[in-house]
């Protein structure tokens, strides 16, 4: 007995200093491990975020789509991509009840709150109480798993990240396969950032994590290179939260219809002359015939100068603004066309 | 180019960029730090070549000169590079399907066969590298998933790379034989609408081949690839007659990815493998290799041998073999149950 308890000691008393001098991996480094020691230490660190943020990463299952989502608080709120919850095509009647499938497997309902198409951010809210035999933290008290948010703003290029969800829909006995990189793009304006974590097809709505598992991003779009995956920042969340968990519908699928299209784009690449629609004047770019905008009188051409009665800088103030309204409002628009300025009283309708 | 939509495909209106994004390259500079794990991989791996190309890669798994490698990339002239330089004739000596393992052996009686390890080692997060027969691995990356069985779509053996006509089957007519159905706006494209095949016809041959069932098609389309000019005879009965012809056609094949939103965004940017689906069960990885550089072992930062690399499967991952499944196989095809008939 006493020698088996020697030799214990003898082990801790070896192994102590080896723990202490550990390299650590700095989850904010912009560069490459260096040596196999700190391959190792970025290796351990990945584990660990990947166990803790699994359990919160869902596949969700709307008409006939499968895409991807993330839990963000205990109460159920779940962020993912606003065309995972959108229906095809932009007609009809749009189902507001998606179907979760959790790491394990199980599956639960939510509904779908607010979405913004033109920023591609939706949220979700679980309808059914937690599994009584759920085995996550917090579950006997009936809360749900869910991640932090992190600050998309402060990410720098080439901070290493990682990506879950579910490429191809959910597979049988596969848990969201992990995806590692480095952020590739990133912008402080709330435009899509971009890393080199590779997504396709159903990955859509999955999260962008940092290693700390702090939640940086929504998994949007890709492009023809593997460098090309495009997140939205979760910023853009943040932003219009309220918004989205009361439900509104912002950006081009708005409930109450003008149509007008704007100038600036964020759907756009470096080689774009377009500005960001953050910092484009809103310009009326073209009138859609047969629109509230045109029976009210506005022309392609015409600078808005003051929206809803008040002024408006950028093209995305006037989304903003839209966002939430409702068929039958009437809004007051003021434009410059050419040397003249005008007024027009404009009664918003439902998109056709 | 257009920026793709991760569920519904959407052109944009836009050309993205066709430079690099940014100086970010942190993922391709793995690779060296896993040359001491990875060293003694290194020497049990091999570069195959087929008609004097590179065609894959192989794992030596028997001293006496065996090696496994990706069978459905074999063909012609077989040769096998070891990492000290020296080549050798090799012999196909059997090919198992379902894996797609192909067995070789050469004149060689003093290898070092890889040790595989369980396949749940290969937990996910764990940083991986594919090791050629340079001191630098050919690839690196990280566990996504675990060992998991394929089903469904994936689990079902096709040449990902065969060719396509473009023709939906009109299934109310099946059972008078192959007839087209109408074209749909995804097959705007369709090559053989574009040969002037029209919805009605029937098809009665594909390259001399008598075709019954949509089987008989899949299997002569099966054969080829992407690019190949086949003759289609085709039976038309024209409008308001009885009057019957028979009228022959070339169509030059399209690919998959015209036609099948998934197939076109697992190939946007990287090569796939022809074979990558049908496999037993498959850790997931996300090394991006290139499909000649399949077949070989893939090691972790310890050196522990997690499988065989069997086939670059999608935009988003490349799939492992492990020992689990590999090692029934090889006793059977060192057994030679799965013998290559000899060309």
């Amino acid at each position: 007995m006493r020698s088996r308890s020697a030799a214990c000691l003898l082990l801790i008393a070896f192994a102590t200093p080896v723990f202490a001098d550990a390299v650590k991996w700095d989850v904010s480094r912009t560069t490459a491990p260096d040596s196999v020691e700190e391959l190792k230490a970025l290796q351990a660190t990945v584990k660990n975020m990947v166990e803790k943020t699994t359990p919160a990463t869902v596949a969700i299952r709307y008409e006939v789509g499968a895409g991807s989502g993330v839990i963000v608080s205990d109460d159920g709120l779940v962020l993912t991509a606003a065309h995972v919850v959108s229906r095809r095509g932009n007609t009809g009647k749009q189902s507001n009840r998606a179907i979760l499938q959790l790491a394990d497997g199980s599956t639960i309902r939510a509904l779908v709150l607010g979405r913004n198409s033109r920023m591609d951010s939706a949220m979700l809210k679980i309808t059914d109480k937690v599994p009584k035999n759920a085995k996550w933290p917090g579950a006997s008290e009936g809360k749900w798993p869910h991640v932090e948010l992190g600050k998309s703003a402060d990410l720098k290029k080439g901070q290493w990240v990682v990506a879950l969800g579910h490429p191809g829909g959910p597979k049988k006995d596969r848990r969201a396969p992990v995806r590692l990189g480095q952020m590739v793009k990133v912008t402080e304006t709330g435009s899509r950032i971009a890393s080199d974590c590779t997504l396709v097809g159903g990955d859509s709505g999955g999260p962008l994590f940092d290693l700390n598992g702090k939640l940086l991003g929504i998994h949007s779009s890709i492009g023809n290179d593997l460098t090309q995956n495009f997140h939205v920042p979760i910023n853009n969340y943040e932003k219009e939260w309220e918004r989205l968990r009361r439900g509104d519908t912002i950006g081009a699928r708005a409930d109450g219809w003008i149509g007008l299209t704007l100038a600036g784009n964020d759907d756009r690449d470096k080689n774009s002359k377009e500005l960001p629609r953050s910092e484009a004047k809103p310009l009326i770019e073209a009138v859609t015939k047969g629109s509230p905008a045109e029976s009210a009188g506005l022309k392609a051409g015409d600078l808005i100068l003051e929206f809803k009665g008040e002024k408006v800088n950028t093209s995305e103030d006037i989304d903003q603004m839209l966002g939430g309204s409702k068929p039958g409002d009437i809004l007051l628009v003021k434009v410059r066309r050419g040397d003249d300025l005008y007024e027009f009283e404009v009664t918003l309708d439902k998109r056709k | 180019m257009t920026r793709i939509l991760l569920i519904a495909i959407v052109a944009c209106g836009f050309a993205p960029a066709a430079q690099a994004q940014g100086d970010v390259n942190g993922k391709m500079s793995l690779t060296k730090l896993f040359n001491d794990a990875a060293a003694i991989a290194t020497g049990s791996t091999v570069r195959v070549r087929c008609d004097g190309r590179d065609a894959a890669l192989g794992t030596v798994v028997d001293s006496k000169g065996y090696i496994l490698t990706k069978g459905s990339e074999l063909h012609g002239n077989i040769t096998v590079r070891l990492r000290d330089g020296s080549a050798y004739d090799a012999e196909y000596v059997g090919y198992h399907e379902g894996s797609d393992l192909g067995l070789l052996k050469i004149d060689a009686f003093d290898l070092a066969p890889v040790n595989f390890v369980a396949a749940k080692v290969a937990e996910a997060g764990n940083m991986v590298a594919a090791p050629g027969i340079e001191s630098e691995p050919v690839a690196a990356g990280i566990i996504s998933a675990g060992n998991r069985k394929l089903y469904g779509e994936e689990g079902v053996i096709r040449n990902g790379n065969k060719g396509y006509l473009g023709i939906i089957v009109d299934r109310s007519r099946e059972k008078d034989g192959v007839f087209v159905g109408e074209y749909t706006k995804e097959q705007s494209s369709s090559p053989a609408k574009k040969a002037k095949i029209l919805m009605g016809d029937q098809i009665v041959t594909l390259q001399e081949k008598s075709i019954k069932k949509f089987e008989d098609l899949a299997e002569v389309l099966n054969k080829h690839k992407p690019g190949d000019k086949v003759k289609v005879l085709v039976r038309r009965r024209e409008k308001d007659s009885d009057t019957v012809e028979e009228l022959s056609f070339e169509v030059k094949l399209g690919s998959g990815a015209q036609f099948n939103r998934s197939e076109f965004q697992n190939r946007m940017g990287s090569q796939l493998s022809g074979r990558r689906s049908g496999f037993p069960s498959v850790i997931t990885t996300d090394v991006v290799i290139k499909p000649s550089d399949c077949g070989g072992p893939l090691v972790d930062l310890d050196g522990r041998v997690v499988g065989i690399m069997i086939a670059r499967a999608g935009r988003v991952e490349s799939w492992v073999l492990p020992k689990e499944e590999i090692q029934p196989i090889l006793a059977d095809l060192k057994a030679n149950k799965y013998p290559v008939k000899k060309q």
